[in-house]
C-alpha cells in the first residue's frame, strides 16, 4: 500500500492521535506557563534568584527524556500524567528566562511613574509591567511549544497519548508491511502540528499584545 | 507632528468640579540615612511651603533634592522627621492612597506605552472609582488644558506623540484627579530648548490658574527663576543655602555657593523678571522721543528686553508702546539704573 493510501485508510486513527498529541502539548504548556511566569515574576528583581531559577530550569532540560519519564513512572504511574508533567518540566526554561528578560526590559521610568501615581506593586505588575513584558513572555511560550511537539513523541513510551505511538509502532516493526508508512505518517504529523501551532502563535501574540506596543 | 504653541481656551480651563487649589506642605527635620553610608543623603531639612505656592528645589545632581522630593510621596521612606500636607501627617497614610492625591511628573515622563492617551490620563480617576462619564469628561478637559485636541489625541498611543506632546500628557495625567499637591522632577529636562521654553511658559500660565502647591526639582537656574514663586537653593545633603524669591536671590545671593548658581549677568537676569509696567511703580516714563526713531518695547516687555533694544539701536532710550498700540512714553537707561539701585536696596515696590 502506498503512503497516501495508508494515510487515507488510517485517517481516523491518525487524526485521533494528532488531537491527543496537540492536547498533551497544550495542557503541559498551560501548566508550564502558569508555573514559569510565576517563577519569573517572583525572581526577576533579584539577580541571584533569577539566576537560580533559570539555571535550575536549564538543568531540568538536560535530563534525558526517557530517564525523566522513567523517574516519573513510580510516582505517577503510566499514561497521560507522567507525560504532561515531563513536558511541563521541559518547557520551563524558555518561559522562565523570557519572563525574567521581559520584566527586566520594562522601562524603569514607567514603573516609577506607576508607583508614583499610586498603583500598588501588585496592580503595577498586572496592569503595567506584565502587559509590557508580554510580547517577550509569549515568545518564550512559543519556543517551548516548538520543542514540546517533538519531545511529546516520547510519551508513547509510558503508554501516553499522541503520534509517538504511531512512530514507535512503525519503528519497532521495520520491514513489516506499512511499518515505514506508520513511522513517516507519525513524524510528518508532528511536523505539521508544530508548524500549524507556530503559525497560530503569531496570531495569538498579535491579539494579546497592545496596539500601543506595535505602533 | 509639530509642537505648536497651544492656545489656552479660558472657558474650558474652568474645571467642572471646583478645582482643588493647593494646600500647605511642611517638612520638619526630614532626614534620609541610607544603610552603609556615613553621611545622610538628606540631613534635617525643614521648610514650610504655602498653599498654592510653586517652590523650586535647585541644586547640582547628587545634592539630595530628588531624594527630598520623593520622601514627600514616600517613594523613598524617610529615616526620621515629619511631613505634613494640609496638616495631615503623611507617614501615617497608606502610601498608594497618598500618591493618588499627589500629582507626580518625572523627566522620563513614564507614560504607559500600552495604554492610549485617554487610558493613561484616566488611570488614577479609575482607581479612585470615578464614573466612566466623569472620567471621559475629565480627559477631554485636561487635554484641552494642556493644548492637545482631544478628538485627535484621545485614542492615540504615547509612541505616536512627540516628546513635548508626551510631556504635556504627563502633566495632564498628574492633574487627572485634581490633586492639591504636585511633585515635578525635572519634568522638562529631556526636551529640546525651544520645546522646553514653550512648556515652561504654558505651565506657568496653567499654574496661575490652578494654584496647586508644587515642588519642582531642577538644576537649571533659569528655569527656577522663570517658574518659581520661591527657590530653595540646596547644597549637599539637601541643606538649604537660601530659600527666597527669585528676585531676592538674584539681587542678593546669600553666599558664594548661591552666587555660583546665579552665575554671570545676574543684574541682567534680574531685570528679566521685571516688566516695564512693574517699573512704572517706581519710575515715571519720559516724553516720547522726538524725532521718533521707532525703537519700542511693549509695556509687558521685561526691562531686560528694553536694555537689549537700547543696545541694538545704540541709544540710551526706548519708547514704550501701551496695549492699545499708542506710545505711552519713553524709558531711559538712567531710569533702569535707578530701578536697579532701588531693587538692590530692597524697596518693596520693586519686583
Amino acid at each position: 500500500m502506498s503512503f497516501l493510501e495508508y494515510v487515507e485508510y488510517n485517517l481516523d486513527d491518525l487524526v485521533r492521535l494528532a488531537a491527543e498529541h496537540l492536547l498533551v502539548v497544550v495542557i503541559a504548556l498551560l501548566i508550564a506557563a502558569v508555573v514559569g511566569v510565576t517563577i519569573g515574576v517572583l525572581t526577576w528583581q533579584s539577580a541571584r534568584w533569577s539566576e537560580v531559577a533559570t539555571a535550575t530550569s536549564g538543568a531540568l532540560l538536560t535530563i534525558p527524556s526517557l530517564a525523566l519519564l522513567a523517574l516519573l513512572i513510580p510516582i505517577f504511574g503510566l499514561g497521560w500524567t507522567p507525560a504532561v508533567i515531563a513536558l511541563a518540566i521541559y518547557s520551563l526554561l524558555p518561559i522562565v528566562r523570557n519572563t525574567v528578560a521581559g520584566l527586566r526590559a520594562v522601562d524603569p521610568a514607567v514603573i516609577e511613574a506607576a508607583s508614583g501615581m499610586g498603583l500598588s506593586r501588585r496592580r503595577s505588575m498586572w496592569q503595567v509591567q506584565m502587559p509590557l513584558a508580554w510580547p517577550v513572555i509569549i515568545t518564550g511560550v512559543r519556543v517551548s511549544a516548538q520543542m514540546l511537539f517533538a519531545i511529546a513523541t516520547i510519551a508513547a513510551y509510558v503508554a501516553g497519548p499522541g503520534l509517538g505511538n504511531e512512530i514507535f509502532a512503525g519503528l519497532s516493526r521495520l520491514g513489516a508491511a506499512n511499518a515505514l508508512n506508520k513511522a513517516i505518517a507519525g513524524t510528518l504529523g508532528v511536523v505539521i502540528l508544530a508548524l500549524a501551532f507556530d503559525a497560530a502563535f503569531i496570531l495569538i501574540r498579535r491579539f494579546t499584545t497592545s496596539r500601543g506596543l506595535r505602533v | 507632528m509639530s509642537d505648536q504653541t497651544p492656545t489656552l481656551d479660558k472657558s474650558r480651563t474652568q474645571l467642572a468640579a471646583p478645582a482643588a487649589h493647593g494646600v500647605g506642605i511642611e517638612l520638619i527635620e526630614l532626614t534620609k540615612q541610607y544603610a552603609g553610608q556615613r553621611a545622610p543623603a538628606v540631613d534635617k531639612v525643614s521648610m514650610r511651603i504655602a498653599p498654592g505656592e510653586m517652590v523650586m528645589f535647585l541644586g547640582p545632581s547628587g545634592c539630595g533634592k530628588t531624594t527630598t522630593m520623593k520622601m514627600i510621596n514616600r517613594l523613598i521612606e524617610p529615616t526620621s522627621g515629619q511631613i505634613l500636607i494640609g496638616g495631615d501627617d503623611v507617614l501615617r497614610l497608606d502610601p498608594s492612597e497618598l500618591r493618588r492625591r499627589i500629582g507626580y511628573v518625572i523627566q522620563q515622563i513614564g507614560l504607559f506605552p500600552h495604554m492610549t492617551i485617554a487610558e493613561n490620563i484616566g488611570l488614577v480617576p479609575r482607581l479612585l472609582g470615578w464614573s466612566k462619564s466623569r472620567i471621559a469628561e475629565r480627559i477631554g478637559e485636561l487635554l484641552d488644558l494642556v493644548g492637545l485636541d482631544p478628538s485627535v489625541y484621545r485614542d492615540r498611543y504615547p509612541r505616536q506623540l512627540s516628546g513635548g506632546q508626551q510631556q504635556r500628557v504627563g502633566v495632564a495625567r498628574a492633574l487627572a484627579a485634581d490633586p492639591p499637591v504636585m511633585l515635578m522632577d525635572e519634568p522638562f529636562g529631556a526636551t529640546d530648548p525651544i520645546t522646553r521654553e514653550h512648556l515652561q511658559n504654558e505651565f506657568k500660565r496653567l499654574q496661575q490658574e490652578l494654584r496647586k502647591t508644587i515642588i519642582f526639582v531642577t538644576h537649571d537656574f533659569d528655569e527656577a527663576v522663570r517658574l518659581g514663586d520661591r527657590i530653595a537653593v540646596l547644597r549637599e545633603r539637601s541643606e538649604i543655602a537660601q530659600f527666597d524669591t527669585p528676585e531676592k536671590i538674584l539681587a542678593a545671593p546669600a553666599d558664594d555657593y548661591v552666587a555660583s548658581f546665579v552665575g554671570s549677568a545676574a543684574a541682567i537676569r534680574r531685570m528679566g523678571l521685571t516688566s516695564v509696567a512693574d517699573a512704572l511703580r517706581v519710575v515715571r516714563l519720559g516724553p516720547v522721543s522726538t524725532p521718533a526713531h521707532g525703537i519700542t518695547v511693549e509695556l509687558e516687555s521685561s526691562i531686560r528686553d528694553a536694555i537689549d533694544a537700547m543696545l541694538r539701536a545704540g541709544r540710551t532710550q526706548v519708547d514704550v508702546r501701551a496695549a492699545d498700540g499708542t506710545l505711552a512714553g519713553s524709558l531711559a537707561f538712567d531710569q533702569v539704573c535707578e530701578l536697579w539701585a532701588r531693587a538692590q536696596a530692597g524697596e518693596p515696590d520693586v519686583r
